[in-house]
């Protein structure tokens, strides 16, 4: 397994890694993210997205909560040791409380479907501001 | 149903399928979230609870195991919630439910897919709120702080599909998904864990341990193992039992595992009639002349000049010359030892592997006839 991070970008900020196994709503958001300026990394099934997380230290990741027979969850849970430093955005198509709490306790911030772009956009923009001053 | 204290476990093996699982049951121990494990029945998913319990910081606490399966809903719901005296026919007292009895502690469901649809509801209900109310209880609501671990050996999405399973009760357990391969997957482990639990068994038993013999240990590395660790425990258990003496012979090991596998390439005497002129000849070569398989038979077979049939007679002459030692065929056929592997899984790929058994059975008594088979007088 490779040990080098993410390919950091000319201004200092790492990619927005989107993990999400429906194909168009991956690329909806990708699109949508780059618009705004950012990197995109994507990956469609949580083993990927794992292998990549395994050396990877991104600033922000977008996970879906149902990724195959995966839990998006599981992402954070295994990957939050190594990488602490990053942002999680957890999206879910149906708001279940319980996974809402389990997101919110592991620090990460819980959206559902339809997505709501002005705070993707906030999130997004609060979270590169420690990068780009430092 | 049991209250387990914290007693060793440990997940037997080096493949790197092992590994993989060791890492993960880390990582989820670490975390302290929802556990799902899945695999087929007897791949060690109670062991891998165990273990993730026994790594986390709930290890001071108690693990308690329900097995899901087979219990009515009245009665699994009581076992898991408690009940109050007078709740129903036959609850004379209060009783606490076991998920009441593991504080700060882990709760392992097992077979949760078994469960109805009434009580997937009610453990809906238990992980929104984490309260357990007692049957029969009016309102005195319990919180507890358990770690829950659930296992299945279904395919929950399929469940689901079918409207069998809840999807949110799936996601919600859902947190931390853990797959336990079959052992089949694993067979490089078979031959260390089949030594250990034949050792076990036979101190337990106070026997002699056998010395598992080339042949044998070929049957258990060609086995399914359609019920795996569970299935190889039990085989080692039933030799020691039967005390076959100082060495283990495929004839020793139960039936099912000496039958060809289903689906297995060739029906026994299929090969038989084609035994043409080249046939002939290219045996010859290699038994008379020295030559290897590797250049009298690959080549011609590899170009489509012989048959699979003639493949498989060739194959056939060699198993009758050894017994059905396919490691001795691989000497006559003037192969490096080394190459036993890579030569089976030429003879599989091309579907011409044959089944050893039937080229076994005569002879090997004559070999092993003197060899005492009284039992080991247990001592003390």
């Amino acid at each position: 397994m490779a040990q080098e991070s993410a390919p950091a970008t000319t201004d200092g900020r790492g990619p927005v890694v989107i993990v999400d196994d429906d194909v168009s709503c991956l690329a909806a958001v990708e699109q949508i993210v780059r618009h705004w300026g950012h990197d995109t990394v994507t990956f469609r099934s949580f083993e990927d997205a794992r292998a990549y997380l395994a050396s990877a230290t991104p600033a922000v990741v977008i996970v879906d909560v149902r990724l195959g027979n995966y839990n998006g969850l599981q992402l954070i849970h295994f990957s939050q040791e190594r990488s602490p430093a990053t942002q999680w955005l957890v999206v879910s198509g149906f708001d279940d409380p319980v996974l809402r709490k389990e997101a919110t306790k592991l620090g990460a911030l819980f959206l559902t479907k339809p997505l709501d772009l002005g705070k993707l956009k906030e999130h997004l923009e609060r979270n590169e501001r420690p990068a780009t001053s430092a | 149903m049991s209250v387990s204290p914290n007693s060793e476990v440990r997940l037997l093996g080096t493949s790197e399928v092992v590994r993989n699982i060791l890492a993960d049951i880390d990582c989820a121990a670490r975390s302290g979230a929802k556990v799902l494990i899945t695999g087929e029945t007897g791949v060690g998913k109670e062991v891998v609870a165990r273990l993730i319990h026994h790594r986390s910081a709930r290890a001071a606490g108690k693990l308690v195991t329900v097995n899901c399966a087979g219990l009515p809903d009245s009665l699994l719901e009581s076992e898991l919630f408690g009940h109050v005296r007078g709740s129903f026919t036959g609850a004379y007292r209060d009783k606490p439910g076991l998920l009441e009895m593991a504080p700060n502690g882990t709760v392992f469901l097992d077979e949760v897919g078994e469960m109805s649809a009434r009580m997937q509801v009610v453990l809906l209900r238990f992980l929104e709120t984490g309260e357990i109310q007692r049957i029969g209880a009016d309102r005195s609501h319990t919180r507890v702080n358990v770690r829950l671990i659930t296992a299945t050996n279904r395919d929950l999405p399929k469940e689901i599909a079918a409207g069998n399973f809840r999807e949110d009760l799936f996601f919600r357990l859902n947190v931390i998904r853990m797959t336990i391969p079959p052992l089949r997957e694993r067979i490089e482990d078979v031959p260390l864990l089949f030594d250990h639990y034949l050792a076990l068994y036979c101190e337990q038993h106070r026997v002699e341990r056998p010395e598992i013999s080339q042949a044998a240990l070929d049957v258990l590395l060609g086995y399914r193992w359609p019920g795996n660790i569970r299935e190889l425990r039990n085989v080692a258990e039933r030799i020691a039992l039967k005390s076959v003496g100082q060495i283990l012979r495929p004839a020793d090991l139960p039936s099912e595992l000496l039958k060809p596998a289903q689906g297995a390439p060739l029906v026994a005497g299929a090969a038989a009639p084609t035994h043409s002129a080249q046939v002939e000849e290219m045996t010859q070569r290699m038994l008379r002349h020295g030559e290897s398989f590797w250049s009298v038979v690959y080549p011609v077979f590899m170009a489509r000049d012989l048959t699979r049939a003639d493949l498989r007679r060739i194959v056939e002459i060699g198993l009758e010359s050894t017994n059905g030692n396919y490691r001795l065929l691989v000497a006559l056929y003037n192969m490096p030892n080394e190459d036993y592997k890579r030569f089976l899984g030429f003879l599989r790929k091309h579907n011409c592997h044959l089944p050893f058994q039937r080229f076994r059975t005569i002879p090997s008594r004559v070999s092993s006839g003197n060899v005492p088979r009284t039992p080991v007088a247990a001592a003390g």
